[in-house]
This record gives structure tokens, C-alpha cells and sequence, in this order.
């Protein structure tokens, strides 16, 4: 458990805290001693998300069910007030760990143990789904354990299987890693059946029975391909098990089975076999047995034991009187043991919608639960509070902000990209740009008496990547100018542009500028990783709604930012098409991998993704990382052919792609060329020349020219600019254009940048590229499109239509 | 941390190393767009590298001396004084072995493994079997020494071994090949086994070469997480490579039954800092 920061109350309606479980991103949970002395986990809406009547709907809804749901197996509702300016719900509190601490600690349970989870959580289940409601969110972080069995908690997005008000079609919305088929698809509400929360239970018992969970963790986008395209991996699952495990696992809904019979069988099996082992006596789990009996031992004596020390904690946990905020024994007392006790739920009491990197899939990971905060010693100690869930030792910059985005502000800080130092740098406000006819429709248009409304443009316009970003502004400002000159447009847009020239820290300062001009309410950019990267938190800070359009890095959606939204298929997503056109249309037998370390983490992520894919087929690939140092791509391609690869998949930059091409051309080689969207750029073609001839590129981006839906789109901007539509010009006019339809369905009062922001993501809009629609992260719903194959030919780039989805 | 980190420059490093390697792990843990979490392992019973083994047998061209050789030199944040730098054997060994963390460098519960260091004049090589083994120190490596300790099983935990790692290289240029080794491994082989019934997997690799992320401090680092698999056990295991000049330094962490990641990052973290704030202090250039 955390301490209380100074900007927390001393006491929430009558309840007296006494420290911070958790935090997420629409809530602190607390430690709190209740009226009447019960100690409660206590949940608090943000004031900032209380004022949005979409979160504090939500926040009701989840006290509703709550209310309606009464087991022994689900964690007890004892008061709440979600109409409170600060709307708050308590629970009772269980001193026991997360499932994914207990197992990630002490490994997987026993079969009797498995047995006992199973059967409780399936009861459970039943009467979530009995009170007509779907849970959707099961995973090991929402499994407490105590010593008499599992405690379901959190129903923070459980509904209704055709209650649509919350989310709308396409969204992904639950844990990655343990949704089912239909979840992870991105199905409409009323796909989402009690069926797929027997998914997530076959999920969450695989995880407790083997450490990990049973779709792999890592890349979210990768988890919920795999959960719904591959097997899961159940190797070490008790045999007799594997059978319901795998039912429970199945692709289609309808042959999983329901809970009330999972329970049955779980708990039947379970005592015949006892029985049979002449063991029966201890092991009447039997409906009816008492359940402390039926349950004693189902836990390794390693978490029996951990539960018992907290409790014992908690015992000596101040009482109502005391006045003194809680005061933590020195580290190294005697008492240290105990002092993490209250810690105890970990992230299972937080119902973070959006879980950053640490919350990640809760087995693999090297996640970090509160608990671990205090196993530093003193030295490692942040000198000031720290984020809610770090376990660096180093207390990072900006801690001002104690709000908690903390925990996300944190990751980016950690991650190290984030520019904190504001300084100088080479851009310039572009507004000055408004030398084109659109901007004097626009001053037209702003004499009548329609409200005026901006969206901004961030990019590179004048950088490395300024043929991306120009293009993006002039896709922005063609979408702008048709809504303009639209006779019921609603409202009239202004264009704001900001160039950052391809500099972060530059980007992190124009970010803050368009986040502090309140006329902003969308910002379409930045244009790559870094400048992201930097920028992200900025906008975070604001909820000012940005939409990427060409940056890769799935990084970016994952650590938290609530108000970004990328609209490409992340990098990591593309190998799936490199591999299936290497295997099929290529034919390749053995494919190489060359990975270029100046490309930094854009050429670790297509590599290892593409490795990963292969391997797990399995399918013969040969990988060679290449230093900065050296650029004797020769001897590269020497060693790759020479083992045997008869195609190369290069990841990395133009520059030294150039240089790869040079050595496969020398060599004559007839293989697969083929390399990513950095690839698609005019500088390998101009640095390659005749080399670049014949290499393929598998790329998040169409001809505007040539793809049907788009040809409207082409003829305009040719009209509009004289040229036709470059690389990204459609995808940053669609991702525009779907800003300002959100916008315009919009009551005239609630045009505000968080209603923009859900109503865009929540929303589903089919563009001319493709098909948008995002997940509880802001990130692309995988949907198998969005990746395009581009070949060199001619010397120039052709675009040969979307990119193979099978090989 | 009763070793002479934070001695001589105060809290330098190590502090910095730590907040890098967690985040790094943090990074690694969760999002990594990159890795997928299926890549494979590294590691070695000692986990000293494979220095110039590199699987390509590519040229590691001759650069001389210890600047870069060939490409661009790149900013540092360490100018070693180049008298101190070792050319022969017998100096890297001394270097090695004066920087190579011993248990009690790790922290007062630790204790010496048996053997407690590498058979002499060897590194580790993963073999295209995607077994760790021993090999005679390859050309361009002058000296490559592993200590490996472990805090004994004690009030139900289990044993958490470590090793440290230090690889003398003859030029820049084999140094930083050996970072690029170690990020080929986990794509050569998603399993790698340790010793017998031991295995390393799914690896997941991040990169930082200086001035990127946090790293202020080495010239360049490579942190791989992934799991230590023995038996029915299942345990993190933590990799991080760093380079500072020729010299490459390594720290292997084997998570144990009552660990927790963040203990294990913090044991690594801190040896990392500490064997940095070593090796510089013996190549006593100003910084």
C-alpha cells in the first residue's frame, strides 16, 4: 500500500483512508476504514471524469451490478454513492492477492486448487450472468484469493449483452490476453454473451494452471490476433483438465459450455476423484459442503501464508479514532513483512480501464503490483510520493502533477522519450501557412454566424518525414474545406498547422501550445514515433483528441495517453502480411532477416514480430543484426545467403536499405526483397536507383489513385493542389473527416474535446482508406485489414492492393 | 550495495541505470510494440556473452585501437585515458577481474556459486543448437571473465542466481558486435537451453544506445526479459548487457520462488550501476 499524497483527502464520505491501493486511469482506489470500522476497498471517481456524464454513467452502471450481484465468489458491495460530486463506491476488503501476483510469485495452483477456483468462479459467473449481465473483464488481476476461495471483483464494464450505451460496435473494451474470439473482433454488444466470459474463465484457469496466459503476452494487437486465429497454448495443464479447459477455449461461443455446468463438472470430477484417492472426506466440495471446509488447502501454503500475514496487517491497521494519517513501520522493523499486507489487492482492486505496460498481461510480464513498491529499501525510496505504481527507485521529472495520470506520465518519463526540458528548436508556428484559397473561404465563412470550431494540424513540414506531414495537412485541409463549403455544416472550421520539423522537444512544445488555445478541439499528427512520443503527454494533459495517421510504434497507444488515438496498423502487425507473402506469393523456403540497429526499435519490432511469427509456425528463418558500426552490407548478405535464406527481409531505414539493395543486386539475387513502411520513400528509391527494381513493401497505406473508394478523393485533391494525392494525404483526410462527423453529431453545447474524444472513439467510421474503429487503448481494432503491399517498378513505387491475410 | 558504487562520484550512476533498466523492464513488461513476447532467450550458466562469436562469423573488422573504427565516432559519455585501456591479455584480465562483481558486491545475502567464475580464457557461445557453452576467447576478445552468485533458499524462498559478467574486447567495433549478437540470439533461438534441463525463453529485447531513452551512461545497453525455465519452475530471468568503450559487462538475474520482479530489477540494476561505476573508475578518464 502507498501512502496517502498530501492532495488526498483525509476522509471520503464518513470513511476514514488510510492509503492508496491502487490507481487507474478514472479513479484512485483506497484502503478506508468504514463508519463503522470495517475496513473497505473504496473506489473514487476523478472529479475530472465526474464531470463527464459518460464516465459517471459508467461508474453507476458498475455500482448497479454490483448491487445486483450477490455471491459468496464475488466481492462484496457495502455502500456507494455514484451521484456524489466525487462518486465513490466501497467493497469489503480482501487482504489476499490478485491470482496473477499469487501465481506470477508462487506459481500455478494444484489441480484441486484449479478445481476450486473453476467451480467458484463459474458460480460466480452464473449469477453475474443470471442478474443479465455479462462481466467481460475476468482476468487473473480481478481474481482475489482468500483462504475460503476466489473473490471476483471489479465490474467496471460488465452490461448487458444487447446494452449498447456504453461502447458502440467495433470497440474492443476488456483486458487483452484474456478476452474471448468475439471480444478481441471487436463484435457489436449483443455478440458478447456469457459464453464469452466462459472464454475468459478458460482463459484466467489456463494462466492459474500453467503461469501463463494461454494466448502468450506481449504486443495487445498480437494477443488478440492470436486469441482470435491461433490455439491456445496449454501445455503443463493437468490432463484431466484439459478437456473442459479446451471447451471453454473454443472459437465458437455456442460449443462452450455454460457455467452452471462448468461448475458442476469441476466440482463432480473433483470429488470422485477425491473419492478415489481415498481423500474424499477432505475433498467435499460437493454443493452443500461448508465452504471452508471444502475449500482448506486449496492454496500453496506460500499464499495461505501471505494471506494470513496480511490479514494480520490489516488487524493493525488504525482504527476510526485515530487521528494521524497512517504512519508506515520503518522499513526493516520487524514488522516490514506485514507492511504489505494492505498492498494486498494490488491491481485487482483498481479497475484501470486502461492498464498501462505494467497491468500489462498479468504472467509473463514483469509487471509490478503495488506490493512491490515496498519491497525496496529505504535508499530506493522515491523522496517524494511517487507514481501510484512505479517500482523505479528514481523519483523521475514532472512529479508535480500528482493527479493519476501519474502512472502514466511515469511510463512515458521512464520510457525516457518524453522532452521535459522545453527549450529552443526549429519550429515555427505555421499559421502564418494560410496563403491558400481554403483559408479565405474559411474567413468568409466566419463572418456568418456559424460557431467556429479548430482543428490543428501537427506534423513534419519541414523535417525528414515533411512529405508525410504535408501530406497529412493538405488531407486535412481538403476534408476542412468540404465541410466548409457544406450548406448545413453545423459549425465553420478553422485550420491551425504546427510544424515541428521532425524535432521532439520542438513537438512537445507546440503540443502544449495547441492544448493550451481552447479553440482547439482536435488535432490530427504528429507524424513519426518520436514526435508522438513527445507530444502525447501534452495533449494527454488537455484531453485535447489527437489522431495519428503514420505513426507505427504500438508502444504509443499503450501507455496510457487518454486522449490519443492511432488510426494506422501498428508496425508490429505487419510481419503477419510479410510472412504470408514470403511463404505464398514468394515462395520462399528460408526467409532472412536482416535488422538494422539504426533503425532502433521500428527494426527490433518488425524483426522480432516477424521472427515470432515464423518460429511459431515454425518456418525456417535466418536473422542478422547489423551494428551501426558497420556498414559492410556485403559481408551481410553474404552471411544471410550463405545460411541458406532465400529471400531478405530487411528492417530498417532508406539509407542503408540502399546499401542492402546494392549487395543483393551484386550477387544477382532472385530472391524476395521486401522491407517495411520506412522503405516507402522517395530517398531509397533515389538512393537505390536501379537496385531498388522488384523490392516489395508491406505498408499501412494506399494509392489514393488507384483504390476505388477513393477516387472522389484523388480527383478533388488533384483539382484542389494540383498534383496527385501523396502517400497519406487519403488517411489523414479520412481520419479528418471522421473527426468532424463526430463533431457535427454533437449538440451545439457538448462540442467540448472529451465529448469529441468518446464519440470518435467509440464511434465507427468507414472512410475511403479503410475502416476506423478503435479499442480501450485508442488503438486500430485489428480487423485483418489495413496492411498494403506497394512493389518498386520503373523506379517508381506501385501500389499492388491490400497485402495477403493468408499465404 | 556495500561495494564502492556511489563512492567515488557520489550517487552517479547507478541511480540513472536503475531508473533505465526498470524502465526498460517496464517497457518490456507490457507494450514493447516490439516484441511479442515469444522471442527466445539468452543466457548462460554464467552468462558471460559470446563476445565476437557472432553467429554470422561476419568480419569484425579490424578496427584498431579503441575508438570506433570505420563509422562516425559517436558522442560517449565516458573518455577513458587510452593508457588504461588494456591491449594485452594479462591487463584485460586484470581489468576483468577487478570489475566483475564478487557476491558480496551484490548485496550481504549473497554468496558464491560453485564454481564461482568461468573457466578461464573462455566465453559463452550460443551454440546453432541454441545450447549455451563455453568456447576458447574468439579473436577479439582479450579477456572475458563471469562471477556468479546467488542468495541461498532460505524461509521458503527459493535460490536466486546472478552472474556478472566482464568481456575485454580488442577494438569498439567487437564490443558493439557483441550487442548485436545478443539481439540475434532471441531471433535464432526461441529457446535456448542453459544447461541441462534449464532453458532460457521468450525473450523480449529493447535497445538503448546512448543519448536514447535514459541512457546517459554507457555507450550503449541491451536489457532482454523472459523466462527461466527448470523443471516444472518458472521464474523471470533478466539480461542486461552494457557497453562502455571495448568493454562489455553483463548481469544475469534467475528469478526464485518468493521474489518479485521489481526485487530482481532492483538486484540487477544495482549490480549494472556498480560494475559501470567500476570499470570506470579503472579506466580513470574524466567523464
Amino acid at each position: 500500500m502507498e501512502p496517502l499524497r498530501s492532495s488526498d483527502p483525509a476522509r471520503i464520505a464518513d470513511h476514514r483512508l488510510l492509503g492508496r491501493l491502487g490507481a487507474g486511469g478514472m479513479g484512485v482506489v483506497y484502503l478506508a476504514r468504514s463508519p463503522g470500522g470495517a475496513l473497505v476497498a473504496l473506489k473514487v471517481l476523478l472529479a475530472e471524469y465526474a464531470e463527464e456524464p459518460g464516465f459517471k454513467e459508467r461508474f453507476r452502471r458498475e455500482v448497479e451490478v454490483a448491487r445486483r450481484v450477490t455471491s459468496p465468489s464475488v466481492v462484496a458491495l457495502v455502500d456507494a454513492d455514484p451521484d456524489a460530486e466525487a462518486p465513490w463506491l466501497a467493497t469489503a476488503f480482501v487482504p489476499g492477492p490478485s491470482l496473477a501476483e499469487a501465481v506470477t510469485a508462487y506459481g500455478p495452483l494444484s489441480e484441486r486448487g484449479l478445481r476450486l477456483l473453476g467451480a467458484r468462479l463459474a458460480e460466480a459467473l452464473g449469477e453475474v450472468h443470471r442478474a443479465g449481465l455479462v462481466h467481460r473483464d475476468l482476468k487473473p488481476g480481478n481474481v482475489l484469493l482468500a483462504h475460503d476461495g476466489p473473490r471476483l471483483i471489479d465490474f467496471g464494464i460488465a452490461r448487458a449483452p444487447e446494452d449498447r450505451t456504453l461502447t458502440a460496435t467495433g470497440i474492443v473494451v476488456g483486458t487483452p490476453g484474456y478476452l474471448s474470439p468475439e471480444q478481441a473482433g471487436g463484435r457489436s454488444g449483443d455478440g458478447i454473451g456469457p459464453a464469452s466470459d466462459v472464454f475468459s474463465l478458460g482463459c484466467v484457469l489456463a494462466f492459474a494452471a500453467t503461469g501463463r496466459a494461454p494466448f502468450g503476452s506481449g504486443a495487445v494487437d498480437a494477443l488478440l490476433f492470436r486469441a482470435v486465429h491461433d490455439p491456445a497454448d496449454l501445455e503443463g495443464v493437468p490432463a484431466r483438465l484439459l478437456g473442459v479447459l479446451e471447451r471453454c477455449l473454443d472459437k465458437d461461443p455456442a460449443r462452450r459450455p455454460d457455467v452452471g455446468a462448468l461448475a458442476r463438472e469441476l466440482t463432480a470430477q473433483g470429488a470422485a476423484q477425491g473419492a478415489a484417492q481415498g481423500a474424499g472426506a477432505e475433498e467435499a466440495a460437493a454443493e452443500g459442503a461448508p465452504r471452508d471446509e471444502g475449500a482448506e488447502g486449496w492454496l500453496p501454503e506460500a499464499v495461505a501464508r501471505l494471506i494470513a500475514e496480511r490479514s494480520a496487517a490489516a488487524l493493525a491497521l488504525p482504527d476510526i479514532e485515530d487521528t494521524l494519517a497512517p504512519v508506515e513501520p520503518a522499513p526493516g522493523s520487524p514488522s516490514e513483512p506485514a507492511l504489505g499486507s494492505p498492498s494486498a489487492p494490488g491491481p485487482g482492486h483498481t479497475s484501470d480501464p486502461t492498464p498501462g505496460p505494467l497491468s500489462g498481461p498479468a504472467s509473463g510480464s514483469p509487471s509490478v503490483t503495488p506490493s512491490d513498491v515496498l519491497s525496496g529499501t529505504p535508499a530506493d525510496t522515491p523522496p517524494t510520493p511517487g507514481p501510484a505504481q512505479s517500482d523505479t527507485p528514481e523519483t523521475l521529472a514532472e512529479t508535480k502533477d500528482s493527479r493519476p495520470a501519474d502512472r502514466r506520465r511515469f511510463l512515458l518519463l521512464a520510457g525516457g522519450v518524453v522532452a521535459v526540458a522545453a527549450g529552443g528548436g526549429g519550429a515555427w508556428w505555421a499559421a502564418a501557412r494560410d496563403d491558400d484559397p481554403g483559408d479565405s473561404k474559411t474567413s468568409a465563412a466566419v463572418s456568418s454566424r456559424r460557431p467556429v470550431h479548430t482543428l490543428a494540424l501537427h506534423g513534419d513540414l519541414s523535417g525528414p518525414q515533411r512529405a508525410t506531414g504535408r501530406a497529412q495537412e493538405r488531407g486535412l485541409r481538403l476534408a476542412v474545406e468540404e465541410f466548409n463549403a457544406r450548406g448545413d455544416a453545423p459549425f465553420t472550421v478553422k485550420v491551425t498547422s504546427v510544424d515541428d520539423g521532425g524535432d521532439p522537444v520542438a513537438s512537445a512544445r507546440l503540443a502544449a501550445r495547441l492544448t493550451d488555445d481552447r479553440a482547439v478541439l482536435g488535432v490530427v499528427g504528429p507524424t513519426t514515433d518520436e514526435t508522438a512520443q513527445a507530444a502525447l503527454a501534452k495533449y494527454d494533459a488537455g484531453l485535447l483528441p489527437v489522431i495519428g495517421v503514420s505513426p507505427g510504434s504500438t508502444a504509443l497507444s499503450y501507455q496510457g495517453f487518454r486522449s490519443f488515438l492511432n488510426a494506422r496498423l501498428p508496425d508490429a502487425v505487419l510481419p503477419v502480411y510479410v510472412s504470408n507473402y514470403l511463404r505464398g506469393q514468394a515462395r520462399s523456403r528460408k526467409i532472412g532477416i536482416v535488422v538494422d540497429r539504426p533503425a532502433g526499435s521500428y527494426g527490433t519490432t518488425l524483426a522480432s514480430s516477424l521472427a515470432n511469427t515464423l518460429n511459431n509456425i515454425p518456418y525456417p528463418s535466418v536473422p542478422e543484426v547489423v551494428s551501426a558500426m558497420r556498414s559492410d552490407f556485403g559481408n551481410v548478405v553474404d552471411t544471410v545467403l550463405s545460411a541458406g535464406a532465400d529471400s531478405v527481409f530487411f528492417a530498417g531505414l532508406p539509407d542503408r536499405g540502399a546499401l542492402v539493395a546494392a549487395s543483393l543486386k551484386e550477387r544477382a539475387f532472385k530472391g524476395a526483397r521486401i522491407s517495411g513502411p520506412a522503405l516507402l520513400d522517395e530517398r531509397f528509391l533515389t538512393q537505390a536507383q536501379k537496385n531498388a527494381e522488384g523490392w516489395v513493401m508491406v505498408a499501412p497505406v494506399i494509392d489514393a489513385t488507384r483504390k476505388p473508394e477513393a477516387k472522389a478523393f484523388a480527383t478533388a485533391y488533384r483539382k484542389r493542389f494540383k498534383q496527385a494525392p501523396p502517400r497519406y494525404a487519403a488517411e489523414a483526410y479520412d481520419v479528418t473527416t471522421m473527426l468532424l462527423k463526430a463533431l457535427a453529431g454533437l449538440p451545439s453545447k457538448n462540442r467540448t474535446r472529451q465529448n469529441l474524444l468518446q464519440a470518435v472513439k467509440s464511434g465507427k467510421y468507414t472512410g475511403i482508406t479503410k475502416a476506423f474503429a478503435f479499442d480501450q487503448y485508442g488503438a486500430m481494432v485489428i480487423d485483418g485489414t489495413g496492411g498494403y503491399l506497394w512493389r518498386v517498378d520503373r523506379g517508381e513505387f506501385v501500389y499492388d492492393g491490400p497485402a495477403p491475410l493468408t499465404v | 550495495m556495500d561495494d564502492n558504487s556511489g563512492v567515488h562520484r557520489g550517487t552517479w550512476p547507478w541511480k540513472r541505470v536503475a531508473a533505465s533498466v526498470a524502465a526498460s523492464a517496464l517497457v518490456l513488461g507490457g507494450c514493447s510494440g516490439a516484441d511479442h513476447g515469444e522471442a527466445d532467450g539468452k543466457g548462460s550458466a554464467g552468462a558471460s556473452t559470446s563476445a565476437a562469436a557472432t553467429s554470422s562469423g561476419s568480419p569484425s573488422a579490424d578496427g584498431s585501437g579503441s575508438s570506433s573504427a570505420g563509422g562516425t565516432p559517436s558522442p560517449s559519455p565516458f573518455r577513458a585515458d587510452p593508457a588504461k585501456v588494456p591491449k594485452t591479455r594479462s591487463r584485460a584480465e586484470t581489468l576483468a577481474a577487478a570489475v566483475a562483481l564478487k557476491p558480496q558486491g551484490w548485496g550481504a545475502d549473497f554468496q558464491a556459486q560453485g564454481p564461482a567464475v568461468s573457466t578461464p580464457r573462455t566465453v559463452a557461445v550460443l551454440d546453432t543448437q541454441c545450447r549455451w557453452e563455453r568456447h576458447e576467447l574468439p579473436k577479439g576478445v582479450l579477456a572475458s571473465l563471469s562471477r556468479y552468485s546467488e542468495i541461498p533458499a532460505a524461509d521458503g524462498k527459493g535460490v536466486v542466481k546472478v552472474s556478472a559478467a566482464v568481456t575485454v574486447h580488442t577494438t569498439v567495433r567487437d564490443a558493439d558486435q557483441q550487442l548485436a549478437t545478443t539481439l540475434e540470439e532471441p531471433l535464432r533461438c526461441r529457446q535456448q537451453e542453459v544447461r541441462t534441463d534449464e532453458w532460457i525463453s521468450q525473450l523480449i529485447s529493447t535497445a538503448t544506445p546512448y543519448g536514447q531513452g535514459n541512457n546517459t551512461y554507457s555507450d550503449d545497453q541491451v536489457v532482454e526479459i523472459g523466462k527461466y525455465l527448470t523443471g516444472k519452475s518458472r521464474q523471470t530471468y533478466g539480461w542486461y548487457v552494457t557497453r562502455l568503450g571495448t568493454v562489455t559487462l553483463s548481469v544475469s538475474v534467475k528469478g526464485a520462488k518468493g521474489y518479485s520482479d521489481s526485487e530482481l530489477t532492483t538486484y540487477a540494476s544495482n549490480a549494472n550501476a556498480a560494475m559501470l561505476t567500476r570499470l570506470e573508475s579503472e579506466l580513470g578518464g574524466d567523464s
